[in-house]
């Protein structure tokens, strides 16, 4: 298994990359820096992009490689997918989602891989984030919680996990305290057994995308991991267009 | 480690930039990749779905059943007039959407005309070239260049730095530039980074290089932006009325409607027949004019507020103002002219010199009222020469405008007004900081170096081993003491008091004291009568200040504001929240010293003591506060962002414009009131004659389609008429529209309905009956399509018409006599003369006729129409004079 991100030489796909790095540095995995050839992104940037990346890295003591492909990338993606188990696929999207990105084409391909779709607003707090708010839905993804801790470098980042069962509409109020509780504990033990400092969002339970995009601010957020699964795209789309902190969606494979 | 506490080769390379800046192709890259620099602002209003909207409230709805109901009484029985009358409603519902809806865009419009932003340009290095590209270009990585007066396109670490301050207020609230340096210092966030600029803010002084290191809403500009837009507005006091009297009128009229109905269904008259006749009642109780006219009374009064340099971007926010019981406001600028002034100097030997004009631009000479030698002169010439050096703002008086610190400004416009200010070279200078409270310039002057120092007098004194009498003499206690005292004096004044001191050479140290310079932001001209307007109006006013607590309280006494108490930003953080509740309830507070992010918890606790706050600002940070506050109150000067946060803007900055808005928010509710009873006036004589001839069989005095006439035709103007009446002369001296104070409350029901309603109703019938008797008509039925039930008719619809004449000028004052008003409403006169009109068409124009079922009257007969106006002004004034009388004689109790 490896973490792939996909890079072009640009900011925002190195930004993004460095979540990769730090999960794959959590999770022990190998990570690749694939690039696509498509004619349309330059090399030479690219190529320094990569080695900066890879010095990086390395000094994490994450094992990376750099593959490049030619052609069309979705096809290049696709078939790169196949060949190889990847365990999670980050990849950088523009401030405003707008209809057929290409995060969008890579997330409706249907991979068989998780994908992580990397909102950058602000590229210093990439570097330095010290809080990680997770919207778990009505109960936390495996796979989206294992990427959350990964994301938890040390007990300095403080995680807190929000549990918020969606409706139609967006989110819905949660049935009740303890109930939220007790899903959620067996998930937080797991994340204080490996050391990570976790807490669960229970004064304040944001209702809509108003509420959570000022609650995100106010206790100054510097990344939020939504699991996509559980939210409607159309919210996810306008909580994570409004907000001023860099984001992650998180899609998992489709099993 | 944050990004700011890094080295500059790091950041530039976190960034993948350099200091020649990004290529064009990459910045255009970023420019998609991040978005433009730009605040996101509010999704525009879909103003077809928004007109759509007019359709569907509880009264249009009504309407449109109604004309339902008539469409389908004219299908069971055609002929009847009955689609006329469908038709005629629809079109009213028609109307008054457009209308109402008309007015919403108008004002919308008008506001985004003033929030359009001004196209702001910054410097930037891209490819080692200076370029001046839009603000909204400018992306992460971008290398910023800036110089004093640059406005700062988006948040940036420094690269280069020359001496430069930055004025955070627009964060903050700061007044006070802060310096910038490379380094970021103990800093815990970004915002306390020294080496950090922030988008929004403006360079004061000096130059640098910056790299942008975040745009658009990530700025900590944007994130506070971002909390305030989509921030759900509450339902204003008017919504929540509308929403009451449509509810309660509805109400009314579908009782009325079901109980005639069933009475009809139950006297055998069959369905149709009952159903046409409930119809008629529902159509007669609904007051269809009365939206659009109050729509359109409240867009009259924005438009009069707005002449009043109060700009309302909500028409609903009009009244909220009317209810006001605490005005929180700034000073520096609203209750101040934000033009600080040199009025005094005292000089080092007891000499007192005062300064004339006001400003940095207007004229003004000194004249000592205390010179203690002659030498006096020569000594203030070396105060004025070491303060005006001693200063980085520049006023340039041909194009009217300073740049630099206003304090500093004030001094170099003393020292003009002292005969100029020589050449001096700059050599070094000790900058001003919070903790310091004091700066210094080492210049060169005739070859020789000297030390100019000015700042806080508790802060130089002490530096001061000499003072400047006639002659040099060392400083000691009595000196000491002198000196703290007559600062201690000026100060209680309300002015801002600076000490200057020299020395040849350089060193903050055993200084020579020149004198005291005493400056002030004088009030504002009539400021003193706008507060005592608001007290004698029951209105609390709460000054929030950033100036120390002993000048804003001199302040506040020096234009008559009531200070039982002066609190601090600090102080204010250690009270708890049911603490401050208290003093808030019980005193007369005044803020100093005080953030802006400290007004939101004011406002919210004015609101939980059930106070309507009424809060002004300017900055960004103003933004949350003015969201909470029931009105929020921007300066036009101020900020887009308090801007879009605030109810009202202030296009002259002026305290006295918010007192106007008050006054005219208070004239609003009446005028509401007013031409809500003049509507449910004529509402009874519409209903009655229905009543009558169901119970006496009575041939029909008023048709539906004659109902529909005097709501929306001959009601129309004279109701907008007291709509757009002036504030009454005692408007300011009674206490605010309480919060529990309904507009359709039981007096207007009792004079609408059961006073001067009955006495339509009564003219009405009388003009009818009258009429039909003594052209010699008896008991039994009358056809419509005959003559003379038609001249009846006529006799009815004229009856209301004239009485609803005398009823608007009656009206006019809701608690004062008709006799005593000194102003004219020429709106009024307008709709009288136009009601005239129509009572000739209706009388003489065979066309109108036909529409309206109405005939001509011979002219003998008309008389019956004059007694009941003439009774019901009469009745109502004595009413007025009865209601004043018991007043008085309470208010004497």
């Amino acid at each position: 298994m490896r973490v792939v991100s996909l890079v072009n030489g640009s900011l925002l796909s190195e930004a993004a990359t460095l979540y990769a790095i730090t999960y794959a540095k959590s999770m022990q995995l190998p990570l690749t820096l694939l690039f696509i050839d498509n004619g349309d992104e330059s090399l030479e940037k690219h190529r320094l992009a990569v080695s900066s990346l890879k010095e990086l890295a390395a000094s994490q003591e994450v094992e990376v490689e750099s593959v490049t492909l030619k052609g069309d990338t979705l096809t290049q993606l696709q078939h790169f997918s196949r060949l190889y188990a990847i365990d999670t696929l980050f990849c950088a999207t523009r401030k405003f989602t707008k209809d057929h990105s290409f995060s969008d084409k890579i997330v409706k391909a249907g991979l068989q891989t998780d994908v992580a779709v990397v909102k950058i607003k602000s590229v210093p707090k990439v570097r330095g984030y010290r809080r990680v708010f997770f919207a778990a839905g009505d109960s936390p993804h495996p796979r989206a919680f294992l990427l959350w801790l990964g994301l938890l470098e040390d007990e300095s980042v403080l995680g807190k996990l929000c549990l918020t069962p969606r409706s139609y509409h967006g989110f819905r109020r949660t049935d009740s305290s303890s109930k939220r509780q007790y899903i959620a504990a067996p998930f937080l033990q797991l994340a204080r057994m490996l050391h990570k400092n976790v807490e669960m969002v229970s004064v304040l339970q944001p209702h809509n995308a108003t509420e959570l995009y000022n609650y995100l601010l106010v206790n100054c957020f510097d990344l939020v991991l939504f699991d996509a699964a559980a939210y409607p795209q159309k919210l996810l789309n306008r909580v994570t267009d409004a907000t001023a902190t860099n984001s992650i969606l998180f899609y998992p494979r489709k099993s | 480690m944050m990004l700011c506490q890094q080295s500059v080769e790091h950041i530039l390379h976190t960034l993948r930039t350099s200091r020649s800046g990004l290529s064009q192709q990459e910045a255009h890259r970023r420019l998609e990749g991040f978005g433009p620099n730009q605040i996101r602002r509010k999704s525009p209003k879909n103003y077809r779905i928004e007109y759509l909207k007019e359709f569907i409230g509880f009264f249009p709805v009504l309407l449109e059943t109604a004309a339902l109901l008539a469409f389908v009484a004219d299908y069971f029985q055609p002929g009847e007039g009955n689609d006329v009358l469908g038709y005629a409603i629809l079109g009213a519902v028609f109307v008054n959407a457009t209308f109402t809806f008309w007015q919403k865009y108008k004002a919308d419009k008008a506001m985004e005309a003033l929030l359009k932003l001004v196209k702001s340009e910054a410097k930037v290095i891209r490819e080692g070239q200076i370029l001046t590209v839009d603000a909204a270009e400018v992306v992460p990585g971008d290398i910023l260049q800036l110089e004093e007066g640059d406005k700062v396109a988006a948040d940036a670490i420094l690269l280069e730095v020359n001496e430069l301050y930055l004025d955070l207020s627009v964060l903050n609230g700061e007044s006070t530039p802060v310096e910038r340096h490379l380094e970021a210092g103990e800093a815990k966030r970004e915002l306390e980074a020294h080496n950090m600029l922030f988008a929004g803010s403006a360079v004061t002084r000096g130059n640098g290089v910056a790299v942008v290191v975040t745009t658009g809403d990530a700025t900590e500009f944007g994130k506070i932006a971002l909390m305030t837009t989509e921030v759900v507005n509450t339902v204003t006091p008017i919504e929540k009325e509308i929403k009451h009297m449509t509810a309660i009128l509805t109400l009314l009229a579908l009782a009325a409607g079901l109980v005639f109905f069933g009475l009809g269904w139950f006297s055998d008259r069959g369905l149709l027949i009952s159903a046409i006749f409930a119809l008629s009642l529902i159509v007669a109780n609904v007051p269809e004019g009365l939206l659009p006219t109050i729509t359109l009374s409240l867009s009259l009064a924005s438009q009069r507020m707005a002449k009043r340099k109060a700009l309302v971007k909500n028409l609903n926010s009009v009244q909220t103002l009317g209810s006001a019981t605490v005005i929180c406001t700034d000073k520096t600028g609203t209750l101040t002219k934000n033009q600080i002034t040199v009025k005094q100097v005292y000089l080092a030997d007891g000499s007192e010199v005062r300064f004339s004009g006001n400003g940095y631009f207007e004229g003004g000479d000194y004249a000592f009222s205390r010179q203690v030698s002659s030498e006096s002169e020569q000594h203030l010439q070396t105060l004025l020469h070491a303060a005006g050096w001693n200063t980085r703002a520049t006023i340039d008086a041909d194009k009217r405008t300073l740049s630099g610190d206003p304090t500093e400004a004030a001094l170099l416009a003393a020292a003009h007004k002292g005969g100029g200010l020589p050449e001096a070279e700059m050599l070094k200078e000790y900058p001003f900081t919070s903790e310091r409270k004091m700066m210094s310039s080492l210049v060169r002057v005739e070859g020789r170096e000297r030390l100019l120092v000015k700042g806080a007098v508790e802060k130089v004194l002490p530096l001061c081993s000499h003072l400047q009498l006639g002659q040099v003499v060392a400083m000691n206690e009595a000196h000491q003491q002198r000196i703290a005292k007559r600062n201690q004096h000026l100060a209680e004044q309300a002015y801002r008091v600076l000490a200057v001191a020299m020395k040849e050479g350089d060193g903050e140290d055993d200084l020579l004291f020149l004198g005291l310079v005493a400056m002030i932001d004088p009030p504002r001209q009539g400021i003193q009568r706008a507060i005592k307007s608001c007290y004698s109006a029951y209105i609390k006013v709460t000054m929030i200040t950033g100036d120390n607590p002993v000048t804003a309280k001199a302040i506040g006494e020096n234009i008559g504001l009531r200070v039982d108490e002066v609190m601090t930003g600090d102080q204010l953080d250690a009270l708890s929240n049911t603490a401050l509740r208290r003093k808030l309830q019980n005193r007369h507070m005044l803020f100093a010293r005080m953030a802006s992010a400290q007004k939101l918890r004011i406002a919210q606790l004015l609101q939980a003591n059930g106070d309507v706050v009424a809060m002004t600002g300017d900055g960004v940070n103003d933004a949350p506060a003015l969201k909470q506050a029931d009105i929020g109150i921007a300066m036009g000067s101020g900020t887009d962002v308090a801007k879009e946060a605030a109810d009202m803007i202030l296009l002259d900055d002026n305290f006295k414009s918010i007192v106007s808005a008050v006054e005219e928010g208070r004239a609003v509710y009446f005028n509401i009131k007013k031409l809500t009873t003049y509507i449910l006036s004529s509402n009874v004589p519409e209903i009655v004659p229905y009543v009558m001839q169901f119970f006496l069989k009575i041939p029909l005095p008023l048709s539906v389609i004659q109902i529909l006439l005097i709501d929306l035709g001959s009601d129309q103007l004279p109701g907008l008429g007291l709509g757009s009446e002036k504030p009454e002369k005692h408007i300011m001296q009674r206490p605010p529209v309480g919060k529990g104070e309904k507009i359709l409350d039981w007096e207007v029901f009792k004079r609408g309905y059961f006073m001067n309603g009955l006495f339509e109703a009564g003219a009405a019938m009388f003009a009818f009956l009258g009429f039909l008797f003594l052209n010699g008509w008896e008991y039994g039925h009358l056809d419509i399509s005959d003559e003379f039930h038609r001249q009846a008719m006529t006799m009815t619809l004229l009856g209301a018409i004239t009485c609803q004449m005398a009823n608007v000028f009656t009206l006019r004052s809701w608690e004062g006599s008709l006799w005593a008003m000194t102003s004219t409403n020429k709106m009024i006169w307008f709709g009288v003369a136009v009601e005239g009109v129509f009572i000739l068409a209706i009388l003489y124009v065979p066309a109108v006729q036909s529409v309206f079922n109405t005939a001509t009257v011979p002219w003998q007969d008309l008389w019956l129409l004059l007694p009941f106006p003439v009774l019901l002004l009469l009745n109502h004034e004595r009413y007025k004079s009865r209601l004043t009388k018991v007043g008085v004689q309470s208010a004497l109790v």
